[in-house]
């Protein structure tokens, strides 16, 4: 049985000439009654923590009952002329471009390699997901372990002939953000190959075949159809990796906190370290609010690019 | 429209039935602490002790004062403000909780917003000249110097700038502890020939350890120079300074502490290598005590990875002449108990934070655990009889020694350290240890960054 | 997807793949042979015998469990909404949901002590579902969405011609066909919820509301660190995690699967 707003929804969609983007919409029932109670949860919370920063960001204060004093842009200001900032700022951006080439292109070469007859495929499944079920907290150490100078990672590069990589990994201005890179890379490649792996089962079996008896090798099928084919998945890892990246904080936090010397500190552990260490919560908030605009930013920049293709 | 408003209703009445549930679950499952029949329950929140002595502390006040009854949270220390803050702010936060002198996991300046003035429950306890009875400078390092409010009575003390070494190691490559820097730095070679660790150091992570390192060595080319630093009283852009973060880089060089000190934290890491056996000395101060008796090392070397540890003879070294004088230890009060004026069992309390701080049969409790080592009372020692130590014929007389020097020192660990000054700190001792930046940079950097605390 | 015709290159690819595979795995057996280190199985022991080991257990399974309820039934309502109904500046509601993805959990804090104590939710089990709840959503929103945009129109259409209402189209046509996602969103919300840390911290006092997280604290004090039990502890709370995503795990890549990002 129609109900009255769809009714009106009819009347009012065959007005005349309607706009292009109704053409689609007019016969659906209105909907905002059904997005309201995700968006309100989610939009709701945040939103109200965005706010509150906002306020916070503009006050100097240190987190004693008797609240903040306004200081207008200060903290603002501070940040962006402190050296430290644009340190955390240039990690994200290597931290982002490494991590998108290595978890994206090992994702889809996994899911790929899973595509074809393997045995006891499902035991690889579990095992490159694992690291992603898993807590960082509960891992960290473990990494800290592998790492360490007289670790695993050590001991296998001295095992197959690579003595002169040996080193020290956690105790270098050098390599700290490596490690914090390489961990990363270890506990989200298991989220892209399971992106890779659900987008690829969903190309048809007859163009792979039709590809093949035109003479199309391996890693030609690969190149020319696989990848443009999750194009989407790409993207969509792209976005999220600009996300966590700016907002990453558990890794470099739990594994070096930041060092030595800040070597492989991020907005994260950055803001972490001034809210809780340093009790100084207008500019951790000022912070905050940075990395909100330059997420956002980055997340609409990346959006309209892949548009544009 | 009429569709639309039944639907909302429909999506709030089915949130609200969740709640609902939620609510009701909540309720039934969660039998809040609070009903032991009959007794007055108090929370107990602190980043020390362990939560095994934590209990064994509760056991003994539970047995002297049976109608209490006290629950304790331990949390990590980088842990305990954060959770803290917010839970003295609301109505149900614990009764009782943790201060210490400075630094940023309990320092009393970040709670001056919080306490309850205790000096009445003092002088109620232990007279009009309570001040008195308390170890030497506890009872200000505890008092706001604002207002005059006493923040927290002081349970014991610790003293640090000293180290430990395994004796049993030494013995068996034929070492003595050394006197100063060269003799060390021979004998390092000796040890790390024979494939062990000299030094076992973590300065990696935000922990102080890296700090009191560079602070030792400061003070053995001056031992008046760093708390005038601390307070602002002398600039940390000083050759004394930059001859300590020379010495510090040289211990390196020299091999007496692992060149990848920086990557290693003190805990776990460090402590399981001189735990393990590994190591023939660490930089710990007089809580590390606990770990001269047979049984605790034992523990503690499990704890290790070591499956069928061997104990071996821990003695306390002073610190040698490292940079022209032997400095002595520094210590204060390691923290107190402190109430919270928004408790509803502020009588329990009291009597609990008073208890162990103000009664002889509180600071034995807190003595037979060694984990803080001096106590708040002045007058009472450990009972060294009961205490099963690996060799007491030399242990004995070393730590009591030990506890002699931190006894007389004036010197304070953490009072005059700010947040700011500590993390700026903890960052020079990596630019020490892992860059090539000069000590004349690094000091500048302090300089700017640090807050006194006078 | 690669062709191995001949034995060898079959045996090449599977060789191939466990060398790949390496770097995953050595890092789970250094935790497990670190867990049986020192005193060995006395270290699962000695963790079992934390006292109210079950509630830390208890408390996680309901947080996990509210929590996917509450996100899986506002994003299957969200996604049908976004992708099947009619709504005005659909995308500027989309990515307004989106922006709250990239706020870091810290900053969430002192803004959420206040909301919650606000609304008298401190040291309730709700102070940390919701905002574990509101960070969720706009991802599994995002999946969901592609996955019902690909449910044909004419399902719908066919329903709304028998005189289906909008509930109804909901019930009888998206919440069938959308099952494979609902483990998707079932895998994904219990990972974040079981792992969550800093918000139970802060927001839950009560001794009773502990969660598994917290366990490894038991064995780090300020002057002690055991990390043989903290890894047998770590081991012991991931378990349930794991057993739920290993069994789950055929269904969750269907879900993947049918909310695959084209």
């Amino acid at each position: 049985m129609p109900t009255k707003t769809t009714d009106s929804t009819i009347t009012r969609g065959r007005a005349p000439a309607p706009p292009k983007r109704q053409g689609k919409a007019r016969l659906k029932p209105a909907g905002l009654g059904w997005i309201l109670p995700a968006f309100v949860l989610s939009v709701g919370v945040i939103y109200f923590c965005i706010g509150y920063s906002g306020l916070l960001s503009t006050q100097e204060n240190r987190g004693g009952t008797s609240g903040g004093t306004f200081i207008g842009a200060d903290n603002y200001t501070n940040a962006l002329t402190n050296p430290l900032f644009w340190g955390a700022i240039k990690h994200t951006v290597v931290f982002f471009v490494l991590v998108s080439i290595v978890q994206i292109s090992m994702g889809i070469v996994f899911a790929a390699m899973l595509h074809s007859k393997v045995r006891l495929a499902v035991v690889y499944k579990v095992i490159i997901f694992l690291p992603v079920v898993i807590a960082p907290a509960i891992m960290s150490p473990v990494h800290r372990r592998v790492f360490a100078t007289d670790g695993p990672l050590n001991w296998i590069l001295e095992h197959i002939g690579l003595e002169a990589l040996s080193q020290s990994w956690l105790a270098q201005t050098s390599t700290s953000l490596l490690v914090v890179i390489g961990v990363q890379i270890w506990s989200s490649i298991g989220f892209a190959f399971i992106l890779f792996y659900a987008s690829m089962g969903q190309i048809e079996p007859e163009i792979i075949e039709a590809a093949r008896i035109d003479g199309a090798s391996n890693l030609r099928v690969l190149w020319s159809l696989v990848i443009p084919s999750t194009r989407g998945t790409i993207f969509a890892l792209l976005v999220l990796n600009v996300i966590s990246s700016l907002k990453l904080f558990d890794y470099p936090y739990l594994l070096t906190r930041g060092g030595p010397v800040y070597t492989s500190d991020f907005l994260g552990t950055y803001i972490h370290r001034e809210a809780v260490a340093l009790t100084n919560l207008g500019y951790a908030a000022a912070l905050a609010m940075l990395l909100l605009v330059l997420a956002i930013g980055a997340s609409i920049l990346t959006n309209l690019r892949a548009r544009e293709r | 429209m009429t569709r639309t408003r039944r639907f909302l209703i429909g999506a709030a009445a089915s949130v609200a039935l969740i709640a609902g549930g939620l609510t009701a679950c909540g309720d039934t499952g969660g039998s809040k602490s609070e009903d032991v029949e009959g007794k007055t329950t108090i929370n107990w929140w602190g980043f020390a002790p362990d939560t095994t002595v934590g209990q064994s502390y509760i056991e003994a006040f539970e047995k002297a004062n049976p109608d209490i009854h006290v629950v304790y949270k331990n949390f990590e220390n980088t842990d305990y403000a954060p959770a803290l803050r917010p839970a003295l702010q609301s109505d149900e936060g614990p009764d009782i909780f943790e201060i210490s002198a400075g630094g940023n996991v309990a320092g009393i300046q970040l709670w001056t917003d919080y306490i309850t003035d205790l000096t009445s429950t003092a002088e109620e306890a232990l007279g009009a000249d309570w001040r008195d009875k308390f170890a030497p400078g506890y009872i200000d390092q505890l008092t706001v110097q604002e207002t005059g409010e006493l923040a927290a009575l002081p349970l014991g003390g610790v003293g640090a700038q000293m180290f430990w070494y395994n004796k049993t190691l030494l013995d068996s490559l034929g070492l003595e502890p050394p006197e100063d820097y060269d003799e060390w730095k021979d004998q390092c070679k000796t040890i790390n020939d024979a494939g062990f660790t000299c030094m076992a150091m973590g300065a990696g992570g935000d922990m102080t350890f890296g700090t009191e390192l560079l602070r030792t060595v400061t003070s053995s080319v001056d031992t008046e120079y760093w708390v005038k630093a601390l307070k602002g009283e002398a600039s940390w852009e000083d050759p004394i300074f930059y001859e300590g973060v020379e010495i510090l880089r040289n211990m390196i060089k020299d091999g007496i502490i692992a060149e990848d000190a920086i990557g290693v934290q003190q805990y776990p890491e460090a402590n399981n290598v001189f735990m393990s056996g590994q190591a023939a000395y660490v930089q710990m101060g007089t809580w590390y005590t606990q770990y001269g008796g047979r049984e605790a090392q034992i523990v503690a070397a499990k704890a290790a990875g070591v499956a069928d540890p061997d104990p071996f003879v821990m003695m306390p070294m002073l610190t040698p002449n490292l940079g022209g004088t032997k400095p002595g230890m520094v210590a204060e009060v390691e923290w107190g108990f402190a109430v919270n004026p928004k408790s509803k069992h502020m009588d329990a309390a009291k009597k609990f934070a008073s208890w162990f701080t103000t009664t002889t049969e509180g600071q034995e409790v807190i003595l037979h655990y060694l984990d803080i080592g001096l106590p708040a009372l002045a007058g009472l020692a450990p009972d060294w009889d009961t205490i099963d130590l690996v060799d007491p014929s030399i242990q004995v007389d070393a730590y009591k020694e030990m506890y002699a020097a931190a006894g007389e020192t004036a010197e304070t660990r953490q009072l005059h350290l700010s947040q700011e000054t500590s993390n700026a700190l903890v960052v020079a001792v990596q630019e020490a240890l892992a860059t090539n930046n000069s000590p004349e940079d690094i000091a500048k950097k302090v300089q700017a960054a640090a807050v006194p605390r006078p | 997807m690669f062709e191995t015709r001949s034995r060898l290159s079959q045996f090449i690819l599977q060789v191939l793949i466990t060398i790949m595979v390496i770097p995953f795995v050595v890092p789970l057996y250094t935790m497990i042979a670190g867990s049986f280190q020192g005193e060995g199985l006395g270290n699962y022991q000695a963790v079992l015998q934390v006292p109210k080991l079950a509630y830390f257990f208890r408390n996680s399974a309901f947080i996990a469990l509210v929590t996917i309820a509450i996100v899986y039934v506002v994003t299957m309502m969200a996604a049908f909404g976004f992708s099947k109904l009619r709504i005005r500046r659909r995308e500027v509601f989309f990515w307004m949901m989106m922006a709250a993805l990239t706020l870091p959990e810290v900053v969430l804090l002192a803004p959420l002590f206040q909301m919650a104590s606000g609304v008298g939710l401190y040291n309730t089990f709700w102070a940390v579902i919701i905002p574990i709840a509101a960070l969720q959503v706009p991802f599994t929103v995002l999946l969901t969405r592609t996955y019902v945009d690909g449910i044909p129109d004419d399902l719908f259409e066919a329903a709304r011609i028998d005189g289906a209402g909008t509930v109804r189209m909901f019930w009888n046509v998206l919440i069938p066909l959308s099952k494979p996602m609902a483990v998707a969103v079932v895998v994904l919300v219990l990972i974040n919820a079981w792992n969550s840390y800093l918000l139970p911290l802060v927001f839950l006092i009560d001794p009773d509301y502990q969660v598994v997280t917290l366990l490894p604290q038991y064995f780090q004090g300020q002057y002690n660190d055991d990390q043989t039990k903290v890894m047998a502890g770590a081991l012991l709370t991931a378990l349930p995690e794991i057993i739920a995503y290993i069994s789950l795990q055929k269904y969750f890549e269907r879900g993947m699967a049918a909310g695959a990002l084209k």
